[in-house]
């Protein structure tokens, strides 16, 4: 029943991450990336990261996808879609690292010897708090730090009279 | 079994958001294609968490997501400015600091 679930939202995520590489209109490859990201957070769920499929929705899907499509919106990108368009060699040269790429990591990935059956694991939100507040305690201050700069530095960028 | 059906996936929307990246010349289509990248390698942590068992892989996808937010506000911002002075998006037409 777990296996059938997560192998449908697998292909449900892959399925959005194709459309995300083949359309060309920022908003419709956007809302793509909100599909993957909808079907990711199903898998987290699955794998037993419960938090983290919250999060996943509420901080990538709510918030960082969200603050895309209004800026995709606030732009006048009409006609933008149409003259971004690579260069034949260089669309050539992409397609072909694509499929290494893909091949190399396909085949590392089909060559190990993967355990069939997965722990499920049911950690609870308690441990992953306690976890971040005492080993993981100076990498989260310092990714506080950083999202208070990120705010800073965005609120500076993009104010109207920016010289 | 759900350990390489993860990986897989892992690893096919990686490669996908690789070649979003290369193939696209718009600034925020190069971006979405980043965002793909990122969550194919937080979907590949959480895998590795669940198949080992320790909560490292999602402490990782914490900070992955930390990061990302913070990229996505600060880079919009350099687009709209980009937009606001250039008219254009287009990552060939934005050149000023390349020749």
């Amino acid at each position: 029943m777990t296996t059938a679930l997560f192998l449908a939202f697998a292909g449900l995520a892959l399925l959005f991450g194709l459309l995300v590489a083949a359309l060309k209109h920022p908003l419709y490859a956007a809302l793509s990336l909100v599909g993957v990201i909808g079907c990711l957070s199903v898998l987290f769920y699955l794998l037993g990261a419960t938090f983290l499929a919250m999060v996943q929705l509420i901080v990538y899907a709510g918030a960082t996808l969200v603050l895309f499509l209004f800026v995709i919106m606030l732009l006048d990108l009409r006609g933008e879609a149409r003259q971004a368009e690579a260069h034949p060699v260089q669309k050539g040269m992409a397609l072909v690292l694509f499929a290494a790429f893909l091949c190399a990591g396909v085949g590392t990935v089909l060559v190990q010897k993967l355990p069939l059956a997965t722990k499920l694991v049911k950690p609870g939100v308690a441990d992953l708090g306690r976890l971040l507040f005492t080993r993981y305690l100076l990498p989260f201050e310092a990714v506080t730090l950083l999202l208070l700069a990120a705010a800073v530095g965005a609120f500076l960028l993009a104010r109207k009279e920016w010289k | 079994m759900i350990l390489t059906a993860a990986l897989l996936l892992g690893m096919a929307l990686f490669a996908l958001g690789l070649v979003t990246v290369m193939l696209r010349r718009s600034a925020i289509l190069i971006f979405l294609g980043i965002e793909l990248m990122l969550n194919a390698a937080n979907l590949t942590f959480v895998a590795f968490s669940n198949a080992t068992g320790s909560l490292d892989g999602q402490i990782a996808v914490i900070f992955t997501i930390a990061i990302a937010a913070a990229e996505a506000g600060v880079g919009l911002a350099i687009f709209i400015v980009l937009f606001r002075r250039f008219k254009t998006q287009s990552v060939d037409d934005l050149r000023i600091l390349r020749w």
